[in-house]
């Protein structure tokens, strides 16, 4: 596309003089045309065992994740634009989210694009990549996925709990239910911490429940990507 | 062997507490195992630290004594104090078998067989004495023998109607034996002989009736007078002249608390001559039997001279 037209530099090839409105005046003049390069969404969901929990046989962390980011990417590319995975690179099928991933090619991310970390942010490395990202230049929506028994704490009595984190051992509970207050100023000060820390880089912030219909979900998450 | 169990076989329940250890040992039961990724924001200052996961091995103990402890009780130890304390030689087991033991005599032989039993496995020898089988039909010979023979000996042996004869009883006591004697507690001719009798140890395991035990009781000119034993237990009690169908013909209150060992009781003429039986309780003891006729007036008739009285009882 037609950008504008500028005066010859000197020392600049005369191949690049535009004659036709060179002819218009006494000046010579350039034609210069818009730089086009198309607009890259990154998504990077993660891969974290913890992202693999579900409650009440519902869909995990992981799978809504990479449904919201799968929807968002068929009419993303269908828009023409580029949508990269992480670890995969550039693909041509949003769907492609929702299978086994492939090794590709990685693509990095560059000043200007966009990315989601749909994550549950549990894991200390998923801070660092926004950070990463932000260095960059890239702008951004930090989506919290969290299922419902992550936000309603409903245990009780004496449990084991497993964090599913692979490395800590099973947390034992005598009385449950009498740290769930604790539990909850936990809980709002994780999802505080994650706020700050998008909005500390100019990233939008959002939280998602996988007990939410998708639809919805997908809406507020395309919603969101549109203002950054 | 003093200490002996009423059910044995519940020791065996003793067996099963290693069982009961490994159960007690799991105990307080494994958590519920959960998933909760989120746990881990939740600080380890933050929770109150989980109890003990495993019993403490002195409460271990503890139950398991209370458990072994539980066990011998149900199994209903019993401790027999030995009243001989050394196991004797030779003991000579007296018992009585007369009429006046018929009422606790199961009790008594329950008492002797309980001494056999406790005699049973040593080398001590046991002659049985029945005090009411006379000579003639004596079934045991005087001798000594195991305590498992005595003891099925024993089991032969009932009260019969008759007296006892304790003096021949003593009699049959070598000087070295010791003596149980299985009293049935009333005082015979003989007793104190008995009492007396042999050179080792003696005991006496006395058996007293619960009820009135008639000694005698003879007819007089208004109804019968009665004689029982003393009494130990009770005293206020009855004494009822039954007809021979069975009937209570007349019932008197008595008071035998007192040491009274006498009482009359009156009867009118018409009834005297259908009384067959006086009672004081259910046992034979309890149960005198009036000969008969004893109540009923001899009628004599007296050819009449002058004004001399018709007739004479």
């Amino acid at each position: 596309e037609f950008w504008q037209y500028r005066p010859l530099a000197d020392g600049e090839s005369a191949a690049r003089v535009d004659w036709r409105r060179s002819a218009r005046s006494d000046d010579l003049f350039v034609r210069e045309r818009e730089r086009e390069d198309r607009a890259t969404l990154h998504l990077w969901v993660d891969e974290a065992p913890t992202m693999d929990f579900a409650s009440n046989g519902g869909r995990t962390k992981r799978e809504y994740a990479s449904l919201l980011c799968a929807a968002l990417a068929v009419s993303v590319i269908d828009a023409g634009e580029l949508v990269v995975l992480k670890a995969q690179g550039i693909i041509r099928d949003g769907l492609d989210l929702l299978r086994p991933a492939k090794p590709g090619r990685d693509v990095p991310a560059s000043r200007g694009d966009v990315a989601i970390i749909a994550s549950d942010w549990l894991a200390d490395d998923t801070k660092s990549t926004l950070r990463r990202l932000s260095d960059l230049g890239v702008t951004g929506v930090a989506l919290v996925v969290a299922d419902p028994a992550e936000c309603d704490y409903t245990l009780t009595g004496t449990v084991s709990v497993d964090a599913l984190n692979g490395t800590s051992e099973p947390r034992r509970l005598d009385k449950a239910e009498a740290v769930s207050d604790q539990y909850f100023r936990a809980w709002c000060a994780h999802l505080h911490a994650v706020e700050e820390a998008a909005r500390g880089v100019g990233w939008g912030f959002l939280f998602l429940r996988t007990d939410a219909a998708p639809a919805d979900s997908v809406a507020s998450l395309a919603a969101m990507i549109g203002r950054q | 062997m003093w200490l002996q169990f009423a059910f044995p076989w519940l020791l065996a329940g003793l067996a099963m507490l290693p069982v009961l250890y490994v159960i007690l040992r799991r105990m307080p039961p494994e958590p519920r195992r959960v998933v909760l990724p989120t746990i881990v924001l939740l600080g380890e200052d933050e929770a109150p630290p989980p109890a003990e996961a495993r019993t403490p091995w002195w409460l271990l103990l503890m139950r398991l004594l209370l458990l072994a402890t539980l066990i011998l009780g149900l199994a209903g130890p019993e401790w027999r104090r030995g009243e001989i304390g050394v196991v004797p030689q030779r003991i000579a087991i007296v018992i009585d078998n007369g009429w006046a033991a018929a009422p606790r005599f199961a009790e008594m032989k329950q008492s002797a067989a309980a001494r056999l039993e406790e005699l049973d496995g040593t080398s001590t020898r046991v002659l049985l004495l029945p005090t009411a089988d006379r000579k003639d039909d004596d079934a045991f010979a005087t001798r000594f023998v195991d305590p498992a023979t005595a003891l099925a000996q024993l089991g032969a042996i009932d009260a019969k109607a008759w007296d006892v004869d304790r003096a021949a009883a003593a009699a049959a006591i070598p000087q070295d034996s010791a003596v149980l004697w299985v009293s049935d507690d009333l005082d015979s001719d003989g007793a104190a002989t008995l009492a007396g009798a042999g050179g080792g140890p003696r005991e006496i395991a006395s058996f007293p009736s619960a009820e009135p035990v008639f000694l005698n009781a003879g007819a007089t000119a208004t109804g019968w007078a009665v004689r029982t034993a003393p009494m130990l237990v009770g005293g206020r009690t009855a004494v009822s002249a039954l007809s021979d169908n069975g009937t209570v013909v007349q019932s008197t209150p008595v008071d035998l608390s007192d040491g009274t060992e006498s009482v009359r009781i009156d009867i009118p003429p018409r009834q005297r001559a259908d009384i067959v039986r006086l009672s004081t309780g259910s046992g034979p003891a309890s149960t005198f039997v009036v000969r008969p006729g004893t109540g009923r007036a001899d009628v004599v008739i007296v050819e009449a001279e002058g004004g001399a009285p018709p007739l004479e009882t």
